[in-house]
């Protein structure tokens, strides 16, 4: 009857700290930045010709959109120099989930910090977020061997923006790093993975890789997210989602 | 044998104290995944800046600096303005600013100590004349030993 007793004293408060030992991932405080880009997306990018203008010829403008099954390349830095067309991607899927489980990932596969996070006090997924993923293929031209996935980013555009020209001259808001990586180097180590985003592409080799995010399509309305290539570089590409 | 038990049960009250103490105190994963450096363009007098993320403890930031030039750089915290200028700092970078070599450092910050939950890179030159793209990786949080970039 004692050792019961002890026992089940025991068992509470190992309960207990179970229960209290819930992970919370800190929050970005990206109200004020969400309320600052609403009011900055309301001026608008649109022009028009001036009829009266002298005709100047017009450059050949090449898209800088990109869809499924196209070829994006991308060029790599090095030594402070952009080498173009060094690597190239393809998107051949994307797919929106309610959660990772739909996906088939785990949570072990998941980055040990999400960003935002996406879960609320009880530790369960907040209404109106999604699980975003893409597949897409990779191909080495003559870029560094060893690459960080991150060097992609889900972008969110307000809907009045207009969309013509580099991401670097528009209002995007940046969203957070993705969640998930189905080709980590190194492994986890307690709660911290710092290899997570670093991935291996030898020169003139392909690889398959997934790339996933959490979003909040009660804050984002899903056809302004876009995912972009080459930021800040001259081959600059938008992938705009369709769903 | 009474004693034994006793002593059992004082034992195993006290670790489970302890751990409903550390229970109380959320424990954050450290934010040391390594995500890409902006790779525009950057000089003495024009910068990029890193996106907004997590810093969860007192570590310093971690660089690891691939372009091939001395960077100057800024860690702020907080929420990221829109288009900072050059010298935009929140004034947490110990020693005001950290002169980036390439390779492996870390920058000693107060970002956390002030009270900021987020950080971010303010990144140009280090040396008028030089310009390229900049290259690299970073983590609010660190894990493991490197030299020091300021």
């Amino acid at each position: 009857m004692k050792k019961i007793t002890w026992k089940a004293v025991s068992g509470v408060f190992a309960v207990l700290f179970l229960v209290m030992h819930m992970t919370a991932c800190s929050s970005m405080n990206s109200d004020k930045q969400i309320e600052d880009y609403k009011d900055k997306g309301k001026q608008s990018k649109i022009t028009r010709p001036d009829p009266d203008a002298t005709p100047v010829p017009e450059e050949r403008e090449v898209s800088n959109f990109a869809g499924i099954g196209e070829e994006i390349s991308e060029s790599d830095i090095q030594n402070g120099k952009e080498i173009p067309d060094a690597l190239v991607y393809t998107v051949n899927k994307t797919t929106l989930f309610s959660d990772i489980a739909e996906a088939g990932i785990v949570q072990e596969d998941m980055v040990p910090l999400i960003e935002d996070s996406p879960l609320d006090e009880k530790g369960e997924i907040k209404p109106g977020v999604k699980f975003l993923l893409f597949e897409m293929t990779v191909k080495n031209i003559r870029a560094e061997p060893m690459r960080n996935i991150t060097s992609l980013y889900l972008l969110y555009a307000d809907s009045i923006t207009e969309i013509s020209d580099k991401a670097s001259t528009m209002s995007f808001l940046d969203l957070p790093c993705p969640a998930y990586f189905s080709n980590p180097s190194g492994s986890r180590v307690g709660d911290e993975w710092k290899e997570y985003y670093t991935y291996n592409v030898p020169v003139g080799q392909s690889k398959n890789i997934k790339v996933g995010w959490y979003v909040d399509l009660d804050q984002y309305d899903q056809s302004n997210l876009y995912l972009i290539f080459n930021r800040d570089n001259d081959e600059e590409k938008l992938f705009k989602l369709y769903f | 044998m009474k004693m034994k038990k006793t002593q059992k049960m004082m034992m195993s009250l006290a670790v489970s104290f302890i751990m409903l103490a550390s229970a109380v105190s959320p424990v954050f994963a450290a934010n040391t995944s390594d995500t890409t450096l902006p790779t525009g363009f950057i000089s003495y007098s024009s910068n990029v800046t890193t996106a907004v993320r997590s810093k969860t403890n007192t570590t310093p930031v971690y660089i690891k600096n691939t372009s091939g030039m001395n960077l100057w750089v800024y860690a702020n915290g907080g929420s990221k303005p829109s288009n900072p200028s050059v010298t935009e700092s929140t004034g947490t970078t110990q020693g005001g600013f950290a002169k980036v070599l390439p390779g492996q450092y870390v920058i000693h910050t107060l970002i956390y100590e002030n009270g900021y939950r987020n950080a971010w890179l303010n990144i140009s030159t280090a040396t008028n004349g030089v310009s390229g793209k900049c290259k690299g990786v970073w983590s609010p949080d660190t894990a493991g030993s490197y030299a020091s970039a300021n």
